[in-house]
């Protein structure tokens, strides 16, 4: 079914969704432009345009550290960037629809550091994309255990919060006992699965993470209708022909997936599953047919712009990406959820 | 089976021990409204959640046309029978015609209905209840009556054969009780089948084509309006006194029920 606006339907968000996505390219071509120009080796922008530009057989190769910096480093940081803030700001908006909660975020449930596990010991087998298969694994099974304990037919909107909590510390802690058991050498140490990091990206992680989070995003979109019919409660949906309990466990399996890539490639980044959906709906309306994109282009937008602070702000030493986000985010989280009348 | 679109046979229901919903019969032809009464606890909201296909009998079996509706999935079920509930949630931030739009959501794979079709099923179910003007209103935003309308909306959106609703007035002031038992006549009379809990006897005497009064979980009795609205069941199922009387405006009864604490 086509929207209505396509019939000369009015909708009362039209207006504000235009500005909306108006700012969302305003800033997400500022962060690209940061993220590839900035850094401890500057790259002025026609440079990085003649670079991106020979890649594509529009110009001679120029060569040198600036061409290495830039093609080597930046682009690989960036897609991980990207896919990264895109899965996570999906999974966020999915996660806090079939739980019908503003608290629902991977990793607060504890699904990334239950991927963070399964990285952690898939890093010490298989390198970034042992990590990243790892943390597919772990990122399914842990969404699992949360389906588990939040079973029976219907969600219990409390109690899944609740147990996500608990799951999140423990296996946080668990990755540890992973960490300081495995080789120092073959393993990345706990900060950087606990407060995520993109310095280690690569061609090979920014290709295996992009698929992943491609088939993860494209899945989740097939569901933004079935989405806005959850929004009714499960009851109402199953009357309106919904099979609840199979599109819950369907999408928290997908959304643990998904996580648990960007987990293996860089680790546990807060906040942003958390805040970007509440963020986006304040610009776009409550319909998830508008709320899953713009969730894709604000996260990575999100964690590009969040790099970029990481490796600058305190140069020549990077800080973990994660830092940043959660600095950023809780400030931005108490203040939205303050503005709320009727949480 | 016969060409009733309802029909549920001996349905029981039992959970932890109590016996909630005890073999009840019931049928329901096309034009038919059906009221359906009784004190608190009788079993009428069980038995809509069982004719509905969200419970499934202990006992017995229901049947939508002919088909048992223990053979349907809940997207099978959606296109043919709607519910409204006592229970949805309120915290709903959609607008008044995305609520109603969701209505169309079981039909969004059948490829008979174009986007203007689905439109004009929102648009057609919103002049209905008199909710067009609250189109742009936020859901949330609404009062009980504008919220109930709306959810009523929603409910002949969905275009099933089959409608069943639970306490639709509960909570409205009379001006909106009629209204809304006046816009369910017409459900009925555009030929479908509708099913409706109500707490008020003689709404249900104005517009119900026959009553069914449960008590226990049992159906007392199920008939003709004129049949069922008799002094003696009444006051043995209320526990009250009560009186049937000719309306003083036009054709009909009404109920009165005699207040013992005045002399």
């Amino acid at each position: 079914m086509s929207s209505h606006t396509d019939l000369g339907v009015s909708d009362p968000f039209e207006t504000k969704r235009r500005v909306t996505w108006a700012v969302l390219i305003v800033l997400a071509i500022g962060a690209v432009v940061l993220a590839v120009s900035t850094g401890t080796v500057p790259v002025p922008l026609g440079d990085v345009g003649t670079i991106l530009g020979s890649k594509l057989g529009l110009s001679d190769p120029p060569g040198g550290i600036a061409e290495a910096v830039v093609w080597n480093i930046r682009m690989p940081r960036l897609v991980v960037g990207v896919a990264t803030g895109a899965a996570l700001g999906v999974v966020g908006a999915v996660l806090q629809g079939v739980l019908r909660n503003d608290m629902a975020d991977p990793h607060l449930l504890g699904i990334g550091p239950g991927a963070a596990i399964g990285a952690a010991i898939g890093a010490s087998a298989g390198g970034t994309r042992g990590a990243i298969a790892g943390g597919v694994f772990a990122g399914v099974l842990t969404a699992f255990v949360l389906r588990r304990l939040a079973a029976g037919p219907t969600v219990d909107r409390t109690r899944i919060i609740l147990s996500g909590a608990a799951l999140s510390l423990a296996l946080g802690a668990w990755v540890g006992f992973v960490v300081f058991g495995a080789d120092r050498g073959s393993v990345p140490p706990l900060e950087f699965w606990l407060l995520g990091s993109l310095s280690a990206a690569t061609w090979s992680t920014a290709s295996t993470l992009a698929v992943f989070v491609l088939f993860g995003v494209v899945g989740m979109f097939t569901a933004r209708r079935t989405l806005d019919v959850l929004v009714l409660g499960e009851r109402e949906a199953r009357f309106l022909g919904v099979d609840t309990y199979l599109v819950t466990t369907v999408l928290l399996i997908v959304a643990g997936a998904t996580v648990g890539a960007t987990v293996g490639a860089v680790g546990v980044i807060a906040f942003v599953g958390l805040l970007v959906p509440l963020v986006v709906r304040f610009g776009v309306g409550p319909s998830y047919r508008h709320i899953l994109p713009a969730s894709v282009v604000a996260g990575a937008i999100f964690i590009v712009a969040a790099d970029v602070v990481a490796r600058s702000v305190m140069q020549p030493v990077e800080i973990p990406v994660g830092l940043v986000t959660a600095a950023v985010g809780g400030p931005v989280f108490l203040w939205l959820i303050g503005r709320r009348t009727n949480v | 089976m016969s060409e009733a679109l309802l029909t549920a046979t001996g349905v029981s229901y039992v959970i932890d021990g109590a016996q909630l919903v005890d073999s009840v019969d019931v049928e329901v032809p096309p034009g038919e409204l059906l009221a359906v009464l009784g004190p608190n606890g009788a079993g009428k909201s069980t038995l809509l959640s069982l004719l509905s296909g969200d419970l499934v009998p202990s006992e017995g079996a229901v049947y939508y046309s002919a088909t048992a509706t223990s053979t349907l999935g809940d997207s099978e079920r959606a296109v043919k029978r709607a519910v409204f509930s006592q229970r949805a949630p309120i915290d709903v931030p959609f607008t008044a015609r995305s609520v109603v739009s969701l209505g169309r959501y079981p039909h969004r794979h059948d490829d008979s209905f174009t986007p203007e079709e689905d439109l004009a099923f929102v648009s057609s179910a919103m002049e209905t209840t008199d909710t067009s003007g609250l189109a742009n209103r936020t859901y949330s935003t609404l009062s009980g009556g504008e919220r109930t309308r709306v959810a009523i909306a929603r409910v002949l959106a969905q275009a099933t054969p089959i409608v069943l609703l639970d306490e639709p007035t509960t909570a409205l002031d009379v001006y909106h009780q009629e209204r809304i038992l006046q816009i369910l006549r017409g459900v009925a009379d555009e030929g479908r089948a509708v099913v409706v809990v109500l707490h008020d006897l003689n709404s249900a005497a104005t517009y119900a084509d026959r009553l069914m009064v449960m008590a226990g979980g049992r159906v007392l009795t199920q008939g003709p309006v004129e049949e069922v609205l008799d002094a003696e069941l009444l006051t043995d199922v209320y526990g009250l006194p009560m009186a049937v009387v000719d309306h003083p405006l036009r054709q009909g009864k009404i109920v009165l029920v005699d207040d013992q604490t005045k002399p």
